[in-house]
């Protein structure tokens, strides 16, 4: 029963990276291709989950956002990860006054407003995946230092951290060997919640304007275009929708799954 | 007790860093936007470059940067946040107004959350439906604020009912749902935690009824329930600006949005300062909270 859970959402997960990474073989249409004569249309064979404002292939647009949406999470989670729980685990090696610096950078991170970012490099460098990734990653980051640093601190107290200082082995190997494992094995739990955490920011952003620009779709911008239909054909905002509910359901299914192994793994 | 004011004192320290170096970040990132002041001001007038001379020494943009920098602080601090290009009316006016009807709703909104929740974990801690209140927080966390505000909206739709924007209710409504996951997540464990100590088994022992045991517990989690959601007071902001604008509440998200559509600059920079003085002064607090509200941290000092 306890690996039903984990395995379904592993499932899940897989099927739709898979869809996203042959989105290009599977998706029976363009993301672009306008068809004005068949607008709004009911779902049929031919268009599964019908047609959008612009008669395009609301099904097709679906896969395609799928990816980008993934394009921006993944990378945000890892760039945040690696940036917060490496300089945390520095700050509680380093203690004192590095450690103070370091929590007070991190401490502007946090205090600095993600859709400030968002809209800084939006203006700077125009709509693209970077930007969006930039700005969800320093709104994750916090996050993952303050995790990093206690968990790094702990490690550093454990006495076969003493043992390992007392026969002599180095602050690297002790790095790599002992704090970087036990980060690595407490965060990916974090890390997997994480990345549901960037899908709904990618959304969030998306429904105020300011995610990857039309036409190339993005659950969260499909969102935002097609809740202005929301009198005429609200089925169409509830698609997107349905997808980031199962993505972020399913990860945080797996985030609970992978935490419970780890916990049991340090008893 | 004295140490309880000097970590108040190191707090509000830390604060005043982190607002400076905050605003400090924004300052320079505003000035990433395309088009400088005058370009936005007055149209391109490269011809005259005498004019154009003039006007930033009359705006002050021909000072060194630090100098520059230490103005804006002063400014921020008297309350002088400049004027939206677009409205006419003084930044801090504008902005405030804003801020205030935000804060309400976030405020209001923490606390109808935070009432759920509680109600929620009395119901799984009698046992009556544990597996209820779990499957509600899952179902809340599925989707982030802002996009149950779009199936609200779709419920009233389908439901043939008019929606109420502009006001309070759909927004706050929205966040309480949207909320309810992560904060009962918080407080359940939290509770459960509770249950695992022995000064619980004590209280069992003495006979106390369930809902005395349930407040005994619940007075153990409270202190790290309210430094977590003052932790994740960025997420829930974030949200909120969001939501406000699917629902046109007139608060921070609104103005952000109308700021960026019409490139207001000044608006722009006092929202986001605004704001990160509100999130560093919760992240700041929550620290402090922790100290003040738990019994044994509090004996220590």
């Amino acid at each position: 029963m306890k690996n039903l859970a984990l395995g379904a959402s592993i499932l899940i997960i897989l099927a739709e990276l898979l869809l996203a990474l042959l989105a290009d073989l599977i998706a029976p249409y363009s993301y672009e291709a306008i068809d004005l004569g068949n607008r709004l249309s009911p779902p049929s064979p031919r268009h599964p989950l019908g047609t959008d404002p612009l008669g395009r292939d609301v099904f097709s647009r679906l896969i395609y956002a799928m990816r980008i949406t993934f394009i921006i999470a993944i990378p945000s989670v890892l760039i945040a990860a690696l940036m917060g729980a490496a300089v945390g685990a520095l700050a509680a090696a380093a203690k004192g006054f590095t450690d103070f610096v370091l929590s007070r950078i991190f401490d502007v991170m946090y205090a600095i407003p993600s859709f400030f970012i968002a809209i800084a490099v939006l203006l700077a460098m125009g709509s693209s995946v970077t930007g969006i990734i930039i700005a969800i990653s320093i709104s994750l980051a916090p996050m993952f230092f303050r995790l990093g640093k206690s968990i790094a601190r702990e490690t550093l107290t454990k006495p076969y951290v003493e043992a390992a200082k007392a026969i002599g082995a180095s602050p690297i190997w002790i790095a790599f060997n002992y704090v970087g494992r036990q980060l690595l094995a407490t965060l990916t739990p974090t890390a997997v919640y994480m990345l549901s955490t960037a899908i709904a920011l990618e959304a969030t952003f998306g429904i105020i304007g300011l995610s990857v620009s039309p036409p190339t779709p993005s659950l969260g911008n499909m969102i935002s275009e097609y809740k202005e239909y929301i009198f005429v054909a609200p089925w169409l905002a509830v698609a997107p929708i349905t997808v980031i509910a199962v993505t972020i359901t399913t990860l945080n299914t797996l985030a609970n799954e992978l935490s419970k192994r780890v916990a049991v793994f340090e008893k | 007790m004295r140490r309880l004011w000097i970590n108040i004192v190191k707090g509000f320290l830390n604060l005043l860093l982190v607002f400076l170096i905050t605003t400090a970040v924004i300052y320079f990132l505003a000035r990433l936007f395309p088009g400088d002041t005058i370009t936005v001001l007055y149209g391109e007038v490269n011809s005259l470059q005498d004019g154009r001379r003039i006007l930033e020494a009359k705006l002050g943009l021909d000072i060194p940067l630090y100098i520059q920098l230490i103005s804006f602080w002063q400014k921020i601090l008297v309350g002088d946040w400049g004027i939206s290009i677009f409205a006419g009316k003084p930044v801090f006016d504008l902005v405030f107004q804003r801020y205030v009807n935000s804060l309400m709703l976030s405020f209001t909104a923490t606390l109808t959350t935070t009432a759920v929740c509680i109600l929620l974990a009395y119901l799984s801690f009698t046992r009556r439906c544990r597996r209820l209140t779990t499957l509600v927080a899952s179902i809340s966390t599925s989707i982030p604020a802002a996009l149950w505000g779009v199936m609200l909206m779709v419920a009233l739709v389908l439901a043939k009912v008019s929606i109420p924007f502009g006001s309070i209710i759909m927004p706050l409504i929205t966040l309480t749902i949207a909320g309810v996951g992560v904060f009962y997540t918080i407080l359940k464990s939290l509770i459960d935690e509770a249950l695992s100590e022995p000064f619980m088994a004590f209280y069992r022992a003495m006979g106390l009824t369930k809902s005395r045991l349930f407040l005994k517990a619940l007075r153990y989690a409270l202190p790290m329930y309210i430094t977590a959601v003052l932790y994740r007071m960025g997420l829930i902001i974030a949200g909120a600006v969001a939501t406000e604008t699917i629902f046109n509440y007139p608060g921070m998200g609104k103005l952000l949005i109308d700021a960026f559509a019409s490139r207001d600059y000044p608006v722009l920079l006092g929202w986001a300062v605004i704001i990160s003085l509100t999130l560093a002064a919760l992240n700041i607090t929550g620290d402090v909270m922790q100290d003040i509200l738990d019994p044994r941290v509090r004996e220590l000092m």
